[in-house]
Formats: C-alpha cells, sequence, structure tokens
C-alpha cells in the first residue's frame, strides 16, 4: 500500500515536470493548424511533419545564438575551475568554521537579484567595451556560477586527507606538482561537477543574458524574441534543440550529484 | 646524524615541545615513545618540515636544514594511514618521489622493482592501491619511503592499523630492512611492546621533554622517574615506602617481575587479576596499598598471597637515586 502510494506520487511529479516538455515536442512535429492556428488544439498528435523545423532552421537565425550560448558557457564553466580550483584549494586549508564562513559571504552574492547587478555593471561594460561580448557576459555570470564552484570544489578538496600532501611534500613535490599530479586528478569528479552546473547555469540564464548581449543574442534570449514577435514556431524548435545538451548533461551529472561527491565525496 | 638542539613549538598557549636536545646516530633505529597527546606526531612534522619550530635548530649530517621546505629535506616518511595517491597504481606511488627528482623512466623502473622484490610486492605493482589489503597498504607506503634512498626516515605509527598478528610480523620485517638498508629510522609509537622490540635506544616523551633516552633494557632497569617507572613496561612499576624494607625517607620502586611468591615477608589479598601466557599478574592490596605481582598457577579473588621483593630501586623526590 504504501509502496503504491510512492509510485502515484512519483508519476504525479514526473507527469507535472514532463507534460510541459511533451507540448513542446507535440507543437514541434505536429502540422500548426492543429496546434497554434486551431482554437481547442488537441492534446495528441493528429499529424506529423518536419516542416516546422525545417522551416525554422532555414529561415532564422539560428546558428549564431546557439554558438554565443555555447561559448558563453564553455568559457563561464572553464573560468570557473581556472579561479574555483586555487580558491578551493586555499579554503580547504584554513579551519572549517573559517572556511565556512567565506563561504557563505561568497554565496550571499547570490541573493542580491541579477537586475539590481545587472543595469550598473552594463553601463560599466559599455565604457570597457565588454557590452554584447562573450567574455562580458561570461564573466558577470560568473558572480552566480563561481561561489557555487568554489563550494563545490572546497568540499571536494577537503575530503583529501591532509597527510597525503604532506606526504606530496615530503616526496619532493611542490604546491604546483602536487596540485597537478595528485589533488586535481583524486577530485576530479568534483571538478567535473563543478564545470557542469556552472556550464548549465549559463546555459539557461537569461537575466544577465537578456540586459547584457540584446544585440547579438544568446539563444534564450532569442527563443523569447521570437516568441515576441510571433515567431512561436522558431521558438518551439530552438527550444528543442535547447533542451538536448541540458537532458545530456543531466545524465552526466546525474553520476556525481549523488551527494558522495559535493559533500567532498572523494573515495579514499 | 641528526641533530635536535633546543626544539620549542607551542600551538597557541600550550606548550607541546619544550626544549629536546638530542643527537641521533646514524644507522640507529631511533623510537619515541610517549602516551597519545605527548607531542610525538608533533615532534616528526618539525623535523619533516610540515610544522615551523618556534626556536631551536635541526641539523643532519652537518647541515642545517631548520627552514628549509619539507621537499628541500631529503627524508623519506611513513605516515599512520599510509597517505599512498590514490589516484596511483603500486608503481605510481613508489616511483612518484624518483619522479619528482626528474629521474630516466628506465632508471625509475628499475629502482621500483629492486624495491618492490624486498618487500615482496612485485605481483602488486600494477594494481590501484585502493584494492589492496591493509598490510599490502602498509609495504608500498615503505616502498615509497625506502626508494629514495634518503638520508633519514621519519615513521608515525606506521604499524597501529594493522591486525595484532600482521603487524607482529610486519614488526620483524620492518626491523630487518632498517637492518639491510643500514638506514636512520626515527620511530614514533605509544606501544611500549612495539618499541621495546624494534628499538636501539628509545626516548620517553612527557610533557614536551624527553623524560629519559636509552638502550630499551635500561628504561626497563633503571627508569630515570617514577612516570617513567610506570610507563614502561607490561604492567607499571610498583611504588612503595621505604619504610616496607627499613630504608628512610625514599621511595621503594619494584616492577611484578621482581618478586617472589610464598616468602613470608608481606601479606596481600588478591583483588584481581590478569594472565598473560603462563603468568598471571596478581593486583593486590597490601597494607592499603596497591601492588601487582607476577605469579604462575590458579588463584582466587579474595586469596591471601605472600611474597618478597627480591630487587628494587630507590627513588627520592619521583627521581631515580641508585646508579647502573
Amino acid at each position: 500500500m504504501r509502496n503504491l502510494l510512492v509510485y502515484v506520487g512519483a508519476i504525479i511529479f514526473t507527469l507535472y515536470f514532463l507534460i510541459p516538455l511533451y507540448i513542446l515536442v507535440l507543437i514541434a512535429f505536429s502540422p500548426a493548424k492543429f496546434t497554434l492556428e486551431s482554437l481547442y488544439p488537441p492534446l495528441y498528435f493528429k499529424g506529423f511533419t518536419l516542416s516546422n523545423l525545417v522551416y525554422a532552421f532555414t529561415q532564422y537565425n539560428f546558428i549564431h545564438p546557439f554558438l554565443k550560448s555555447f561559448f558563453v558557457a564553455s568559457l563561464v564553466g572553464i573560468i570557473a575551475i581556472l579561479l574555483g580550483i586555487p580558491a578551493g584549494y586555499g579554503l580547504s586549508k584554513l579551519p572549517g568554521k573559517l572556511a565556512y564562513a567565506f563561504i557563505v559571504v561568497l554565496l550571499i552574492t547570490n541573493m542580491v537579484p541579477g537586475l539590481v547587478v545587472a543595469i550598473p555593471i552594463s553601463v560599466e561594460f559599455i565604457k570597457l567595451h565588454l557590452f554584447d561580448s562573450i567574455p562580458g557576459l561570461a564573466l558577470v555570470q560568473e558572480l552566480v556560477t563561481l561561489p557555487l564552484a568554489v563550494f563545490i570544489l572546497q568540499g571536494t578538496f577537503s575530503a583529501v586527507p591532509k597527510e597525503v600532501e604532506y606526504q606530496a611534500r615530503i616526496d619532493g613535490a611542490s604546491t604546483l606538482s602536487y596540485l597537478s599530479n595528485v589533488l586535481i586528478p583524486v577530485a576530479l569528479p568534483g571538478i567535473v561537477a563543478a564545470f557542469l552546473i556552472s556550464w548549465m547555469f549559463s546555459w539557461d540564464e537569461f537575466t544577465y543574458a537578456v540586459l547584457l548581449s540584446p544585440i547579438h543574442p544568446t539563444l534564450p534570449v532569442e527563443i523569447y524574441f521570437n516568441i515576441e514577435r510571433g515567431n512561436e514556431l522558431a521558438a518551439v524548435a530552438f527550444s528543442l534543440v535547447f533542451t538536448i545538451p541540458v537532458i545530456v548533461l543531466t545524465l552526466i551529472l546525474q553520476k556525481y550529484l549523488k551527494g558522495e561527491y559535493l559533500a567532498g565525496g572523494v573515495k579514499y | 646524524m641528526i641533530e635536535l638542539k633546543e626544539l620549542v613549538k607551542r600551538y597557541g598557549q600550550k606548550l607541546v615541545l619544550n626544549g629536546i636536545s638530542e643527537k641521533i646516530e646514524t644507522g640507529e633505529f631511533f623510537v619515541i615513545l610517549g602516551p597519545s597527546g605527548a607531542g610525538k606526531s608533533t615532534m616528526l612534522k618539525v623535523i619533516a618540515g610540515i610544522e615551523e619550530l618556534d626556536s631551536g635548530s635541526i641539523v643532519v649530517d652537518g647541515k642545517d636544514i631548520t627552514r628549509l621546505p619539507p621537499e628541500k629535506r631529503n627524508l623519506a616518511m611513513v605516515f599512520q594511514n599510509y597517505a599512498l595517491y590514490p589516484n596511483m597504481t603500486v608503481f605510481d606511488n613508489i616511483a612518484f618521489p624518483l619522479k619528482m627528482k626528474g629521474m630516466g623512466k628506465d632508471k625509475i623502473k628499475e629502482r621500483v622493482e629492486r624495491v618492490a622484490k624486498l618487500l615482496g610486492i612485485q605481483e602488486l605493482l600494477k594494481s590501484n592501491v585502493t584494492r589492496i589489503s591493509g598490510g599490502q597498504q602498509q609495504r608500498v607506503a615503505i616502498a615509497r619511503a625506502i626508494v629514495r634512498e634518503p638520508s633519514f626516515y621519519l615513521l608515525d605509527e606506521p604499524l597501529s592499523n594493522l591486525d595484532a598478528r600482521t603487524r607482529f610480523k610486519a614488526r620483524g620485517e620492518l626491523k630487518r630492512i632498517q637492518k639491510e638498508l643500514g638506514g636512520t629510522f626515527v620511530y614514533v609509537t605509544h606501544d611500549q611492546k612495539e618499541a621495546m622490540s624494534l628499538a636501539d635506544r628509545i626516548a620517553v616523551l612527557h610533557e614536551g621533554k624527553f623524560e629519559q633516552v636509552g638502550v630499551p633494557m635500561e628504561l626497563y632497569e633503571y627508569p630515570k622517574t617514577k612516570w617513567v617507572g610506570e610507563f614502561i613496561g607490561d604492567f607499571p612499576m610498583n611504588f612503595v615506602s621505604g619504610e616496607w624494607l627499613g630504608v628512610q625517607g625514599v621511595e621503594i620502586g619494584f616492577r611484578p617481575e621482581w618478586v617472589k611468591l610464598d616468602r613470608s615477608d608481606f601479606k596481600g589479598t588478591v583483588n584481581s587479576m590478569e594472565s598473560v601466557g603462563e603468568s598471571t599478574y596478581l593486583f593486590l592490596d597490601v597494607k592499603d596499598v596497591k601492588v601487582i605481582v607476577k605469579g604462575s598457577g590458579h588463584f582466587d579473588v579474595g586469596d591471601e598471597v605472600t611474597f618478597s621483593i627480591e630487587k628494587y630501586r630507590r627513588f627520592k623526590d619521583g627521581f631515580l637515586i641508585d646508579q647502573k
């Protein structure tokens, strides 16, 4: 009986999240007369067509927003790792309480609404010629992802026994060769998790993107523009492609997001 | 030769090392023995360069290494948890110090294989270090220490994570390896039995100082202070008033092994007992004093036992006054 309730709950929960995806697929692959153009659209496939997608990808600019999103997200992931590793390593060597205080302060920046920060930043970015650029947007999104990456990496690094570092030093390793030969390979799962989470955050980030990169928009912003202009079919087609990397990465991340890696589950 | 000169180390208000001086000879198996929290591990960390000294200096073979970072001290260390690199195979673990020295690949391979053979772990070289047993991990840690031929070795309770049987075997092996290499070993332990069986000399660390340094038998026979007498030995030394034997103004210390039973000098009641092999150690109440004596055969709680003290040392104000 209890098992049954769990299943019912799980099914309701799953449907709640999957129905929007289903409708997306429905609109993308049905002729428009059954969906957008009908007054009471049915919730099942009445016909199948690829012409919506062909039309969207040939008539509208898809590849530029896609590449912009891809480059920004990858840059966000890379910066998060490059700055997060030294920061996380440093924090992992502080006493636990002090490191925790630092991380709380870092995460507090996330609590300021994006809109509030984005406007002054865009003013400065225009002066610095970073407005509407890939590095500019990546740097701003780093405001949110970097603290998160530092938090994950600090946890992973803290799980490596300090004797291992002592041993490496005694065996003749400098700090840099300890990092590259021992700590980074040992903490790889945590590093991968930090990269993927940063990448995914940037991939569907909207507030900063729409304010700081409106001329050459990223994919979510382009989808939004298309909806605004009434090009729902293009928006639906782009959304479909937009979702695929998220699904793939979530599947990969599942392995790393089992808690043990985030809580510093280095297998030792 | 390692010369420790007036080592002082504080953690906040707490004085952990309070002016330790000692010379450790080349090729010596030197054991630092002390209860938990006496500062043994701190001492090794200071010698290794992981912790900085507040004052004092360390001189190895005439060279002052006090201010050198760990990677420049040319020493090897084995930690209690072995501190193996979990991302590497056994081979790569052992090869790591050589790789850091920038040694050639062929030479590394030859050296690693030679050391692996010495420790009987040739078959494991390709395994991952997280997939081998505790005893094997301990050998890998030792192999990694000896492969680089350092000027000396530091060992921090390397046997305490092993089960009793493996530990016994590993103890003998460690001693054999040390003699074979002729290496200088500085070995830390809280287990006095381990210290007695391994050491050329033992230093007893108590409250930040070496309370006594000597060969194992000397510590057992002539403990410099009452504290050492109680700490060394399977059972602590007994201390009673000198008047028991008609000596004024001193305390008498005698070991449970230094009595003969069934002599009428003293009489006591058995309070509890503990068997060790064929012997039984009896905890007696004698004239309101607790005394431990060694006997053999069967006893019961409440039995009356008579004994005489065959051998004893005299102590005044907690210090030994007899000379060897």
